[in-house]
């Protein structure tokens, strides 16, 4: 990319607005032109202030008498003459918006109604919808704020890289990490290039222990990988160390096979906490 | 309740008055409780709480009046922002709030709901009932008149003319 390309997509670059593969080219367009650089700091710096003096402005802040009237005043309206069933889920809800119940507690642990097939769907989607076109109803959290936020999984897998020494098709590189939701399901999805195209590696908690369908169990080796395609994209999947891992793809099976030995190994150390 | 003070702080910088910011965030939060069965699991609950927030502030004002203000605005803006000064290299917080306080209310909330609430593009464009291609225009605008008042403000440091020059070549 050039100047003239990068210059219009500072703003939704800085605002992680862009598909992968844009925001890739993007920092290696950073990486040598200081005046491009120059512009995106100072944009980054602009918004760190502005949230900053919002956050911290005593001015702005609510007064401590405010917030409990305003938490009677909801439990008063939830208790309030409203059927018993969406009365109690309307405040169980709000209470866990408010309350930040849903926050750290339940971390990477909401899709307990799943099932292994509804998994794999989510993460095919997930794999379409953020790492190829961005329409994600979420801003995905970068992984090393996710771990701090999360801990789990998250923390598990912030440093793990692929073992490439044994492909044949050139380079494996790690694009992009971070925990997205895809349909209400949060995963942590690291995004990889291999041959030029971007691959996904989506690893959920095995919450329910779930079983069924050709999942292999531990970590691909060579010839044992189990390969399906779904939605037009080949994924292998196995599980490991309570988790579901998924490895997603347009690579043909022999590739993918190649990516998933090279990732699923030190993923699957990573997850045994190793 | 961190997503009831972040709320209380945009209801308190869009009124500027602590009685209103208040009914303002308890009409909100009310209205959030009785239509929670509307709100989508997995999406992102405090842009669907920011965006009762703002059809709650909306209806308390009226419509004309403000529909004519932004009109307004973003025709004066387009005309007016030629020049793009640098980032001043130290921003207190006196001088970053002064600044947005000194740029039209449109542009003050899309920044204001880029930056401090984190929502995307899409999330702005569902809350204050815009196209998402006003969202991006008026992010651009508000973004250089930003600059100017924030370079109006405070001494603004050049950068080295060299990097100048290397700005205009690299690509």
């Amino acid at each position: 990319m050039e100047c003239r390309e990068v210059r219009p997509l500072i703003e939704a670059f800085v605002s992680e607005q862009l598909l992968v593969e844009t925001t890739q080219a993007i920092v290696a367009h950073l990486e040598r032109c200081p005046g491009c650089r120059a512009e995106v700091d100072g944009l980054r710096r602009t918004r760190a202030a502005i949230r900053s003096a919002v956050e911290t402005s005593v001015d702005l802040s609510p007064r401590a008498e405010f917030l409990s009237m305003l938490t009677a005043r909801l439990q008063m309206e939830a208790a309030r003459g409203r059927p018993a069933r969406i009365r109690r889920r309307a405040w169980m809800a709000i209470a866990a918006s408010l309350l930040v119940v849903v926050a750290s507690a339940v971390g990477l642990r909401e899709w307990s109604a799943s099932t292994l097939a509804a998994l794999l769907r989510a993460a095919v989607g997930d794999h379409q919808f953020c790492a190829l076109t961005f329409k994600l109803a979420e801003r995905p959290i970068p992984l090393a704020e996710a771990a701090q936020r999360f801990g789990g999984v998250t923390a598990l897998l912030v440093g793990v890289e692929p073992v490439t020494t044994t492909l044949s098709g050139g380079p494996l590189g790690v694009m992009a990490r971070h925990s997205c939701v895809f349909e209400g399901q949060r995963f942590v999805h690291i995004v990889l290039r291999y041959k030029d195209e971007p691959v996904s590696l989506l690893v959920a908690t095995d919450q329910d222990q779930l079983s069924g369908g050709v999942w292999g169990i531990g970590p691909p080796t060579d010839g044992t990988t189990a390969v399906t395609v779904s939605e037009g994209f080949h994924v292998a999947s196995f599980r490991s160390a309570g988790h579901v891992v998924f490895i997603v793809s347009s690579l043909n099976d022999h590739d993918l096979h190649e990516v998933a030995t090279a990732i699923g190994g030190p993923v699957s150390r990573a997850l045994a906490g190793a | 309740m961190p997503h009831v003070d972040r709320l209380f702080r945009l209801a308190m910088w869009w009124e500027r008055d602590r009685r209103e910011a208040e009914d303002l965030v308890q009409d909100a939060l009310v209205q959030a409780l009785q239509s929670f069965h509307r709100f989508t699991a997995g999406t992102n609950c405090r842009a669907w709480l920011v965006t009762i927030l703002q059809h709650v502030r909306s209806n308390r004002r009226r419509a004309a009046t403000r529909r004519l203000a932004v009109e307004y605005a973003d025709d004066r803006i387009a005309e007016h922002v030629p020049f793009v000064p640098a980032v001043p290299q130290e921003l207190t917080d006196e001088d970053v709030l002064a600044a947005l306080r000194g740029i039209p209310e449109p542009y003050q909330d899309i920044i204001l709901l880029c930056d401090v609430e984190s929502l995307t593009y899409k999330e702005i464009a569902d809350a204050l009932t815009i196209p998402i291609g006003t969202v991006m225009s008026r992010l651009h605008r508000g973004r250089a008149l930003l600059r100017k008042q924030l370079a109006s403000s405070r001494t603004v440091q050049i950068d080295d003319p060299e990097d100048l020059a290397s700005e205009e070549g690299a690509g």
